[in-house]
């Protein structure tokens, strides 16, 4: 009976210690929800990165900004190269960037949060070309995963119908149908990212 | 074509019916004036919320299940919505029902009917350039700030962050049901049992309301609601089956 | 009465050669409690391979909200759940390694208590999750255990599972099970193999580590098979080799005192047998009133080739059946089981104490002792003092000394020898000894007690496998 006791309190312990651990902040945070209310800003105003989503800004070449077609919407090789900071350094959340770094001349990367859905986790990365996302990366997803699967076989019976394949990348969207997301779902959703840009 | 340093337009999010709301204004009108449209449209939305809320028990919906409303006295919006998820429980051959819960709950239909009408509202207020996203019921007119129709993803069921679809129109009702996750199933209100063999189904038509009630209802039926799907007139539609398959209408007016 | 103190044979275990005629058998070279080192070894990297796939599963830092902390302490305590839940099985499917290494009986116990912990973490991962779920759904708890049950794949039986686990961890409760009937009760934890069955589909269906196709799920399913193999093995294949093998019939009974009896088996092949003393089997006597009977008992001589002997006491209908048992009569053996052996002693010398009908186990293991053991029987009256002839052959075979210490347990006399300063009288090196204890309840509990004072390290102290 002592040993029971002693045992239970290992499994209450060890679970805590384990998700203490794995809950601590730091790696990264899941991105806030938008206040309600309140109008996102235009891309004219201050830069809108939510704080935990980071954030990179690079000085691309001069791309048309609007709808890039086709060929052109991954990201250029050298929208990666940063100033300052290597990739994906946080921002500091009280660094306000104003109106001279104009939203024209600049791609952002910004990198959601880390999602983890019932397939494994997701991560998603979108680059912004003014109020556009010319290039959605996911940085991490589900492996090797039933999920994987069945996106290659949607995406495979899709190029059989038709001659586009539709790409994570291509995702230059205004917005998202979906089935009935909550708030909660919502969150972890391609509609809240795009909304979140704006 | 370049983007304005300031862009035309206005865009706001908001938390109502338990979901999130896009607006996406994109007429050029004073900023003053599309603040207001919004605030109409969010007030709209709201007030549908109280009155059709199976969640609160002193809304509209619950007094008349409880019947201590009678629907003589009920208001004309909720009358005209009972009315159309009666015609929607017909047109579905019952796969549709606003009784599926055992109870009345009509929100099947109310979600998409309440955008549908904030979109016309819209279009009389003289926006004609708009796109409104409930929970992800999507109803557009006219063109983006971009100046291009809009682009309407349509969500890959095993990709939270990916579309399986773009379409692109100047005046559609996109309506999505499915199931993305294991386990969170649409009832077959017929033998009481969760839907299978359909991950996801959209429906493109002129009325959201509809459009929903219809994604949902094929969703509802299984594989064979694909073939449902096919013979009803005025809609379009793309389905995602269980195994990963998609089947779509030919006329889906697809983005390049 | 008053205690009665003889001593034959040499203590010094460097003495002069036995007389005896036959030679006995060589001392079993010790091993201690290796195995049982290993297998819980195996148990803790089995533990923490079971939570792995949560931990590399999960980033760091990606638990923001209240629901994700209890949905992920829900698939904590599932995983461990599923895996104490293999444990447990695989505990009880009798399978040789399992039952030599670690004893049966230590394996009762631990079965016990992590029956204990597994039907806690089951009730843990059930509400974890339902409330963590409910939550991010924005759900009530109700509702939200509605929708489990309706809309998630092998739900239902997941919590039929979870109900019957709860059960059978009722009837383990020590006075719920002493007010059961021992069949009855035994039935009734066969259902937990149910649990088994029922919990299996839903951690594959909804549980997020395991549910995607890969090496893990690979490896827990191959767990299940192996654990379902080792259950098959263990209770089915084994026996059935060991009886067709052996053929085990009664081949006399005797009484050794007017309640007590031994049972003389042949069989074929005996000298196949791997047999060591103070090991039990569990008996099923073929006869009309005895076949659904499996009882364990331990043999009272050392495998010899010929026959086999137990020697019971007649305590219940059972026992008391056995005493009218026909010579010829069929028997179902399983087994042998236990540490209560001479291999798994840590230091070469042994102290043995008996009670009663206790002496059976430590006569059978004192012929596979080395030279210099000793043996303290403790018997009401001389008469109680059951295989005195074959003991007293033994003290002078392998030099050891023996103590029949007589008397009832309130006199002065065995009391002042069961006292740590009487124990160590007696043998004075007796904190370098192994000390095996069987008997009644009262003198084992006793004993150990004034052992320990008189400085006995623990892990040096054995216990029968069962009380006698």
């Amino acid at each position: 009976m002592r040993r029971a006791l002693l045992a239970i309190t290992g499994l209450a312990a060890g679970t805590t210690a384990l998700v203490v651990l794995k809950g601590a902040p730091g790696a990264s945070q899941v991105a806030q929800e938008l206040p309600a209310g309140v109008p996102v800003g235009t891309p004219g105003r201050t830069d809108p990165a939510a704080p935990g989503v980071a954030s990179e800004r690079a000085a691309a070449p001069t791309r048309p900004a609007g709808r890039p077609d086709a060929t052109a919407s991954r990201t250029p090789g050298a929208g990666r190269t940063t100033t300052g900071g290597g990739t994906g350094t946080r921002s500091t959340p009280a660094a306000p960037r104003t109106s001279t770094a104009a939203p024209k001349s600049t791609n952002r990367k910004i990198t959601g949060p880390v999602v983890v859905t019932e397939f494994g986790n997701v991560q998603v990365q979108i680059t912004v070309s003014g109020s556009r996302i010319v290039n959605a990366v996911a940085l991490e997803l589900p492996q090797g995963g039933q999920s994987d699967l069945r996106s290659n076989r949607v995406d495979d019976a899709y190029s059989g119908t038709s001659g586009t394949v539709v790409r994570q990348q291509d995702a230059n969207l205004d917005t998202v149908s979906q089935a009935t997301a909550t708030s909660n779902g919502y969150r972890q959703s391609l509609q809240a990212a795009l909304d979140q840009v704006r | 074509m370049t983007v304005p340093a300031t862009r035309p337009g206005l865009r706001r999010v908001e938390q109502v019916m338990g979901t999130a709301i896009s607006l996406d204004l994109a007429d050029d009108l004073p900023a003053a004036t599309l603040r207001e449209l919004a605030d109409d449209t969010f007030h709209w939305l709201r007030e549908v919320d109280a009155r059709f809320t199976t969640y609160r028990e002193d809304s509209e919906v619950r007094r008349v299940d409880r019947g201590e409303l009678p629907l003589s006295e009920a208001s004309a919006d909720l009358r005209a919505v009972l009315a159309r998820c009666a015609d929607l429980w017909g047109d579905t051959d019952g796969y549709f029902d606003a009784y599926a819960t055992g109870r009345l709950d009509p929100s099947g239909y109310v979600k998409g009917w309440s955008a549908q009408v904030a979109s016309d509202r819209l279009l009389a207020a003289g926006v004609v350039d708009h796109c409104l996203n409930a929970g992800g019921d999507v109803r557009v007119r006219g063109h983006s700030s971009s100046g291009q129709p809009w682009r309407i993803g349509v969500r890959h069921p095993w990709d939270a962050y990916a579309a399986c679809l773009v379409l692109t129109g100047t005046d559609l009702a996109v309506a999505t049901s499915g199931v993305y996750e294991r386990g969170h199933h649409v009832l077959d209100p017929r033998r009481g049992e969760p839907a299978r063999g359909l991950r996801s189904v959209t429906v493109v038509g002129p009325d959201l309301g509809v459009a929903d009630a219809y994604a949902t209802a094929a969703v509802a039926m299984g594989v064979a609601g694909v073939g449902w799907l096919d013979r009803l007139p005025g809609h379009l539609h793309a389905v995602v089956t269980d195994d990963g398959r998609l089947w779509r209408s030919t006329a889906l007016p697809l983005a390049d | 009465m008053h205690a009665a103190g003889r001593r034959t044979g040499d203590p010094s275990p460097y003495g002069g050669r036995s007389a005896a005629s036959v030679r006995p058998p060589p001392a079993l070279p010790r091993r201690g409690s290796v195995g049982r080192r290993v297998v819980s070894g195996l148990f803790w990297v089995g533990l923490v391979v079971a939570v792995l796939p949560w931990w590399l599963d999960t980033p760091a830092g990606s638990l923001a909200g209240t629901a994700d902390v209890l949905t992920a302490a829900g698939r904590v305590t599932g995983l461990i759940a599923g895996y104490l839940l293999l444990v447990q099985v695989l505990m009880m499917s009798r399978l040789g390694v399992l039952e030599r290494g670690v004893g049966g009986e230590r394996l009762s116990r631990v079965h016990r208590d992590l029956g204990a912990t597994l039907l806690v973490a089951v009730l843990a991962h059930l509400s974890l999750l339902v409330v963590g779920y409910a939550r991010t759904q924005d759900n009530s708890v109700t509702a939200e255990v509605g929708v489990l049950l309706r809309d998630f794949d092998d739900m239902v039986s997941a919590f039929v599972a979870a109900g019957i686990l709860v059960l059978v961890g009722g009837t383990g409760i020590r006075a719920v099970r002493r007010a059961l009937p021992y069949e009855l009760w035994y039935h009734l934890h066969l259902t937990s193999y149910l649990v088994l069955l029922l919990g299996f589909g839903h951690q594959f269906s909804n549980g997020a580590q395991l549910f995607p196709p890969g090496p893990v799920r690979t490896g827990w399913i191959a767990g299940y098979l192996l654990v379902a193999a080792a259950l098959l093995w263990g209770r089915l294949v084994a026996p059935l080799l060991l009886n067709l093998r052996h053929r085990l019939r009664v081949a006399d009974v005797v009484a050794e005192s007017p309640d007590t009896i031994s049972i003389y088996l042949t069989g074929r092949r005996l000298h196949q047998l791997d047999l060591l003393g103070g090991q039990y089997l569990r008996w099923r006597f073929l006869t009309r009133g005895c076949w659904w009977q499996s009882h364990p008992f331990s043999l009272s001589a050392a495998a010899n080739g010929r026959w086999l002997r137990l020697t019971v006491k007649v305590v219940g209908r059972h026992t008391g059946d056995l005493r009218d048992l026909d010579p010829g009569t069929r028997v179902w053996v399983e087994g042998p089981s236990g540490t209560f052996t001479a291999a798994h002693r840590t230091r070469d010398l042994a102290l043995l104490i008996a009670g009663g009908s206790g002496i059976g186990p430590l006569r059978a293991m004192l012929e596979e002792l080395p030279p210099g053991a000793a043996l303290i029987y403790r018997a009401r009256t001389p008469a109680d003092v059951l295989l005195h002839h074959e003991l007293d052959w033994l003290a002078q075979a392998r030099q050891t000394s023996v103590w029949y210490v007589i008397g009832s347990r309130d006199d002065p006399g065995p009391r002042q020898v069961m006292s740590p300063d009487g124990l160590r009288q007696l043998v004075p090196d007796l904190i370098r000894r192994d000390v095996y204890l069987c008997g009644p309840e009262g003198l084992v509990e006793s004993s150990v007690r004034a052992l320990r004072q008189a400085g006995v390290p623990r892990r040096q102290i054995h216990l029968a496998p069962f009380e006698l």
